[in-house]
């Protein structure tokens, strides 16, 4: 008889157990779950960062407005842009900054805006001091009057890196 | 006989599986929300990716992601005062960088036009679902079957693409689609390269009245254009240019290039809480057209004035013969410098597009730079483009 | 029997959060490895033509593109460059050395592999040893194995086709 009342009251005590057992579970689930698509949309934003990142380098190695062919700039018109960061920036889009360095010596020697220079070797366009996110990429710096010759004017093409970054959002 | 303690498993059973049944479909219901949501990003995102890349690169695509989940709003809106175009759609707005001409549709097909200025070439990137571009040319004058003709060269090619862009003429109720031996071996509508070859009429067309269905879009060239059905109307153009109205709205749109055509072909009379979208598009690619173009005019008159002072040092250096080639570029040089200055000042104007004697103007300023870039190239101070 | 079902469902209860858990995390791993390899694909691409069609500071029309500078050490080995004073063949390894080096410095991260070696029938033998010649240059163990992009170009020259390859990779 004893045993009888016990074994129904074990029973039920297992259900109760059962219960508060899944419930927490599902608790769990829930956070779980909604720690992952934290978590997702977090990645998410985080790669689209890095694509947009990719997008700008891509949209710079293609512009005209400073290349003469696919990813080969041209010294005069990066030399022109500087200081016209302003209008880059309307047509680039905001916080987006732009830096070329040729190779060929390693010391940075900035160019002038206002003045042709064939031995200069770093342009920089909308670069200031503030964190920012880039990617470098191997390019080539068609130097418009690369070799001058008695007979006349010829160019030059220099192995260089550009850099293109977006600063971050304060 | 039921004891009650089957009875509480039961009962106790039904409640905890009626709990987890409402938690499920809550939480799958708010998720699948999130998904679509998430999922029209994506495809929002990847329209703008893909748009860019047919701008820069040049290379044409289909984009048929819009049909993958339900819009219940795709539109374009012009953000000011920038300008740029901004795809709208339920979920929120893309705002591309780069010049675009939308007309919305579930599969698209990208392309880019390109008009070609010398020394620089200004792009826009064109994406349409399947459309007949029906002509309506009641005006038949060479300078507007020119114009006509330079709109419709600019417009996408979709030869060996789906969905396909084509164009055909109206003639009073008669539409006219596919003209035998000049469009493909089969009587298929015309594709741009075949409707180009078309040779202008004597006389022209009578207004078009036929009823056009849906994915047709409707371009007259007409004096009068104050009774069009649909779409947009061009008065033939005098100098290279003209006004042109949208079926619905009572305001004129001064055109100066074949590009202002193509804008308002393509948007048409489409309205939406945006406006016209060919109102939109022109207003668009004006603005686009002054901004890079604006830049792209002062970064090369200061380019071509730093390799006249630069040649000249080299000169007066000794390091180059004053009687070489390179040595006359100077000259050619300081010329284009100071015609593209002129460009710079007329395009930094916003309105540079509304006015008659600015475009006049403009468009002259615009052909001398382009011949004098061509002597610069035929004197091999410039590479061939 | 009843005591040890309930707890058999408890432990397999806990077995599938855990698989599930892990099926989780490994796809948010393989996730954020797309947008590196587009960038290091194209970061091969670029390194390889910017390479090829940097001048080499000569006029001499055989060596004046590091692309030309390559043909030339195939095809004349021992034509000297004018104004260089060096063989084709020499100023081609040291000129690729040079500037895969000042690549390398600027991303140290990135170990490459830079050969040239003559393709479509056409056998070149190097002056010195005898043996089929390659021009081979990098900091990457030949052998390695792994994620590693490749990026192909050609150089052709008067009918002959020389394959030039670059293999990238990131540094563990």
């Amino acid at each position: 008889m004893k045993t009888k009342k016990l074994a129904g009251q074990m029973g039920i005590m297992e259900y109760m157990l059962m219960t508060v057992f899944i419930m927490v579970i599902i608790v769990m689930l829930v956070f779980f779950f909604s720690g992952w698509q934290i978590s997702q949309t977090q990645m998410q934003g985080s790669r689209v960062k890095s694509e947009n990142l990719l997008s700008n380098l891509k949209n710079v190695m293609y512009s005209p407005l400073f290349i003469r062919d696919d990813s080969m700039f041209d010294d005069a018109k990066l030399t022109a842009l500087q200081g016209k960061c302003e209008k880059v920036k309307e047509v680039l889009g905001a916080d987006v900054f732009i830096e070329v360095k040729t190779l060929e010596k390693v010391a940075e020697i900035p160019c002038d805006p206002h003045r042709y220079d064939i031995n200069c070797n770093y342009w920089s366009i909308c670069r200031r001091d503030a964190p920012h996110s880039a990617l470098v990429m191997p390019v080539n710096v068609y130097r418009n009057m690369g070799n001058v010759l008695a007979s006349g004017i010829l160019g030059r093409v220099d192995l260089a890196i550009v850099k293109v970054g977006v600063y971050e959002s304060q | 006989m039921v004891s009650a303690f089957q009875v509480f498993k039961m009962l106790f059973g039904l409640i905890i599986s009626g709990f987890v049944l409402y938690f499920l479909v809550f939480y799958a219901g708010s998720y699948s929300q999130t998904q679509t949501e998430s999922q029209q990003v994506i495809i929002l995102k990847n329209f703008e990716d893909l748009a860019k890349d047919v701008y820069y690169t040049g290379n044409p695509s289909p984009f048929g992601d819009f049909k993958r989940v339900e819009f219940s709003m795709l539109s374009l809106e012009i953000r000011e005062p920038e300008g740029n175009a901004q795809v709208v759609a339920d979920i929120g707005k893309v705002t591309l960088t780069v010049p675009l001409f939308f007309r919305p549709g579930d599969e698209l097909f990208i392309d880019r036009a390109t008009m070609d200025l010398g020394w620089w070439e200004f792009h826009v990137a064109e994406a349409m679902p399947e459309t007949k571009v029906i002509l309506n040319p009641m005006e038949v004058g060479p300078e507007s079957w020119s114009y006509m003709k330079e709109a419709v060269r600019m417009m996408p090619s979709s030869i060996g693409f789906e969905p396909k862009v084509t164009f055909g003429l109206c003639d009073g109720d008669v539409i006219v689609e596919d003209f035998l031996g000049l469009c493909g071996p089969s009587s298929d509508p015309c594709e741009k390269e075949y409707f180009l070859r078309i040779s202008r009429p004597d006389t022209g067309m009578s207004r078009c009245t036929a009823q056009l269905p849906e994915g047709y879009i409707l371009a007259t060239i007409a004096r009068d254009c104050s009774n069009v059905q649909s779409g947009a109307c061009f008065e033939p153009p005098s100098v290279g240019t003209g006004n042109a109205h949208i079926a619905g709205s009572t305001k004129t749109y001064l055109y100066h290039d074949a590009m202002d055509w193509v804008a308002l072909i393509i948007g048409g009379s489409r309205s939406d809480i945006y406006g016209f979208a060919g109102e939109n598009l022109w207003r668009h690619k004006n603005k686009m057209f002054g901004t890079e173009v604006g830049l792209a005019a002062e970064m090369m008159a200061e380019r071509a004035r730093m390799l006249a002072t630069a040649i000249e040092d080299e000169v007066n250096r000794g390091g180059l013969l004053p009687d070489s080639q390179s040595a006359d570029c100077k000259q050619l040089y300081l010329d284009l410098g100071t015609v593209l200055d002129v460009i710079t000042d007329a395009l930094s104007l916003d309105d540079y597009h509304t006015a008659f004697a600015s475009v006049r103007q403009l468009n002259e300023k615009l052909a001398e730079a382009e011949a004098m870039h061509n002597g610069l190239v035929n004197k091999g101070c410039e590479p061939i483009t | 029997m009843r005591a040890n079902k309930g707890q058999t469902t408890l432990v397999m209860i806990v077995i599938i959060i855990i698989i599930f858990a892990g099926i989780i995390m490994f796809l948010l791993n393989l996730a954020g490895t797309v947008s590196q390899k587009e960038y290091m694909n194209m970061y091969s691409h670029n390194m390889l033509l910017s390479i090829l069609r940097t001048d080499t500071g000569y006029l001499d029309s055989k060596c004046q593109t590091m692309s030309d500078t390559l043909a030339c050490a195939f095809l004349e080995p021992s034509w000297v460059c004018e104004g260089s004073g060096m063989r084709c063949k020499d100023l081609a390894e040291g000129l690729l050395a040079s500037y895969t080096g000042k690549l390398e410095a600027t991303k140290k991260n990135y170990l490459y592999l830079f050969t040239v070696e003559p393709t479509g029938g056409l056998v070149v033998r190097d002056p010195e040893t005898g043996e089929q010649m390659v021009i081979q240059v990098g900091n990457m163990d030949p052998s390695a194995k792994g994620d590693i992009i490749t990026a192909n170009e050609r150089i052709v020259k008067g009918g002959n086709i020389l394959k030039v390859q670059l293999k990238l990779t990131s540094a563990q």
